[in-house]
């Protein structure tokens, strides 16, 4: 009956092609040290992290170089043993160029310096949890950056009863949340475990896009019976993986633009994110590497690694090859991923994915006016009217903009996708919340 | 009888007049004579948009120095040349002793580019994009947001891709300074010709390989200059201590602090 029964999902969005098949099945493999890493001191939200080392330090891997001195910061572990080369500029993934960490990594100090594990979930206390999750850096790997001590600790008023694990990874190519939840299912579940135990929730629910069937099936095998604890396929569709929308599907629950997912008794974390929550406190391993999928139809051949934070691209790209005719490199996916001028630049803690297009895969499609089709309304997640705000935007008119709510767009770019007219619409939309609520 | 009625009319008549001459004398207001010429220039619109209930408060406002003639969004240069000549000021006195500097000289001859910026047009939507299609973060983008928000054709693009600020027809309105996302544009004194034209914060090295004229915080002219002061690593000319800096403009390896 499950399969003729419709799957649950929200109103909205679309279906771009994944894209997904050239790296599904690829497991994860770990790849020879880059020379450098480039820690940069703000790749989580909130404000950058304090250098703990300087130059000419020994670090070994595990090792705290750098600490988060406000609540919405993380700290920074060295990914791998080495000497600090220097603390400076260097260009990062979102354009800009920050505070960089530089090491020079030792290819033969195999030493580590790991947190005490904990042995069991059940005796350890939520406060523990909290402590070591922050003390480990551990932030949110869907994307957001979001440090997850703070998402473990909600305000007192709000009563959480539920924990939800993001494994939609709706995003086109990427197949890095896929691969983790394949080959480390029970960390994945003991992530969740633990999440439900700092905050407090019943019910722990994992989120998976039901074009990962062999993920429903891992996570399911991997669940204790005893605990109330379910794996729900959801409709494969774009942007599945927000959380509103992902809350919606799964509880029926709906938040409003303002409210935060504590409000309506939920938290949503990404199932890497829970993977690494469980190896911080079961492992005492501080968030240092991750899996990543490099794909796309310029890569050679396309891979997951599992590769230290602070890579620089062009060192993953030595070990898949790139085509000559590559037109478009992308850090995340092709609907919301950055688009990168400077290969030198590091991976972060919330890079998932790197994708490289040719020409063919690239829309340089020359932009005709608006024949109302309302395409982009229909399909807005958020229920906007994109073309009206891009309008209003352009004209410079920014409060008619607000009173239209233009700073609740999510920037998932649906609305330029679909559009027949190749409108840049959400670019509009970008500007229109930066003039907003800047 | 009509004695009695042609005197009373005339010393009714007298006492009205002499209320009338005293009042004259002691209540008379002396209106400058420009008001009213200025008034017949302006194009009498009374539209308001000077902020003045209509174009003889406009006419006042101006004789009485409150406000710059090239306020009228209405009138023509034409006419703000004739009301400089009433007024016995130059135009450029007319439109105010302010004007806007723009302070990046990285056109795409000077400034490294970082790849291909494809997206929409405007400052605004580039700023949003990494660095916007320069490597620099702080320089200007070329995009000309400026230019499309004055009023006055005061900026204009260069074929370096720099604003280019025509200082006849600047009115300090600041509509330009608003616009650009990297708040390169400043309102200064007229007179004012001492400038760092970079705004870069960004240690020597990478400033020095993002752009050619960027101040790489040498602190040269800081050390050599009263009145140059170094801001987390750029150069910054404090006017209320000097306009000058010749050994500073001479020695500066990138031309970062120049005259105007």
């Amino acid at each position: 009956m499950q399969l003729l029964s419709r799957l649950a999902t929200f109103p909205g969005g679309t279906h771009p092609p994944e894209y997904k098949h050239q790296t599904a099945s690829k497991k994860s493999t770990r790849i020879p040290l880059p020379e450098k890493l480039f820690l940069s001191l703000q790749q989580h939200t909130g404000a950058a992290a304090k250098p703990l080392v300087g130059k000419g330090d020994e670090v070994l891997r595990g090792q705290m170089i750098a600490e988060a001195e406000s609540n919405i910061s993380a700290s920074l572990h060295a990914p791998a043993s080495g000497t600090v080369n220097k603390i400076g500029k260097h260009p990062l993934p979102d354009g800009t160029t920050g505070d960089c960490i530089i090491i020079e990594v030792d290819q033969d100090n195999e030493d580590e310096k790991f947190y005490s594990p904990f042995q069991k979930i059940d005796s350890i206390s939520s406060e523990q949890i909290y402590r070591r999750v922050r003390e480990a850096g551990v932030v949110g790997l869907g994307g957001g950056a979001f440090p997850s001590h703070v998402k473990l600790s909600p305000p007192e008023e709000t009563n959480i009863d539920t924990v939800i694990l993001n494994g939609c990874e709706c995003e086109s190519f990427l197949t890095s949340d896929h691969r983790t939840m394949l080959e480390r299912p029970k960390a994945v579940v003991n992530g969740l475990r633990l999440i439900m135990k700092a905050v407090g929730a019943e019910q722990g629910i994992i989120g998976v896009e039901d074009n990962k069937p062999d993920a429903v099936e891992e996570l399911d095998d991997s669940l204790p019976e005893s605990e109330n604890l379910t794996v729900q396929a959801v409709e494969d569709k774009y942007p599945q993986g927000v959380e509103n929308m992902l809350i919606y599907a799964l509880t029926g629950r709906k938040m409003g633009a303002s409210l935060l997912p504590a409000d309506v008794g939920c938290v949503v974390n990404n199932v890497s994110t829970a993977a690494a929550i469980s190896d911080a406190v079961l492992r005492g391993k501080p968030l240092i590497e991750r899996i990543i999928t490099v794909a796309g139809p310029a890569v050679k051949s396309a891979a997951n690694y599992t590769v230290p934070i602070g890579t620089p691209f062009e060192h993953l790209f030595e070990h898949c090859g790139l085509i000559d005719e590559t037109k478009l490199i992308l850090d995340g996916g092709a609907m919301m991923g950055t688009s990168q001028s400077d290969l030198s630049v590091p991976t972060v803690k919330a890079t998932g994915g790197i994708v490289a297009l040719n020409q063919q895969h690239v829309n340089e499609r020359q932009e005709h006016p608006c024949i109302r089709c309302a395409r982009c309304v229909s399909k807005c997640p958020q229920k906007l009217v994109p073309t009206r705000l891009a309008r209003l935007v352009k004209a410079r008119r920014y409060d008619e903009a607000k009173d239209l709510h233009v700073q609740n767009c999510l920037e998932c770019g649906v609305c330029s996708y679909v559009c027949p007219s190749n409108i840049p619409l959400v670019h509009w939309l970008r500007v229109g919340k930066e003039k907003v609520c800047p | 009888m009509n004695i009695i009625a042609i005197l009373s009319m005339a010393i009714l008549g007298a006492l009205f007049a002499l209320g009338l001459a005293f009042a004259h004398k002691t209540l008379k207001v002396d209106q400058d004579e420009r008001v009213e010429k200025v008034d017949d220039l302006l194009p009498g619109a009374d539209c308001g948009a000077c902020g003045y209930a209509g174009c003889e408060a406009m006419a006042k406002a101006i004789v009485e120095g409150k406000i710059k003639p090239t306020k009228c969004p209405v009138a023509d240069e034409e006419t703000y040349e004739k009301i400089a000549d009433l007024m016995d000021i130059s135009l450029q006195e007319a439109a105010g002793e302010n004007v806007a500097v723009v302070l990046c000289r990285g056109g795409k001859e000077e400034a490294k580019s970082a790849g291909e910026y494809k997206g929409i047009e405007t400052c605004e939507a580039a700023n949003l994009v990494g660095t916007g299609g320069k490597v620099c973060s702080y320089g200007c983008l070329g995009f000309g947001d400026c230019v499309d928000v004055c009023d006055f054709e005061a900026i204009r693009m260069n074929e370096n891709r720099l604003p280019e600020v025509i200082e006849e027809n600047c009115t300090a309105c600041g509509a330009c300074v608003e616009a650009c996302p990297r708040d390169l544009i400043e309102i200064h004194p007229v007179e004012r010709s001492l400038f760092v034209w970079c705004k870069s914060h960004d240690d020597g090295a990478t400033a020095r390989q993002a752009c050619e004229v960027a101040c790489i915080a040498c602190t040269l002219c800081a050390k050599l200059c009263d009145g140059v002061e170094m801001e987390d690593d750029l150069a910054v000319v404090n006017h209320e201590k000097t306009d000058t800096c010749d050994p500073g403009v001479e020695k500066c390896p990138t031309d970062a602090i120049a005259y105007k």
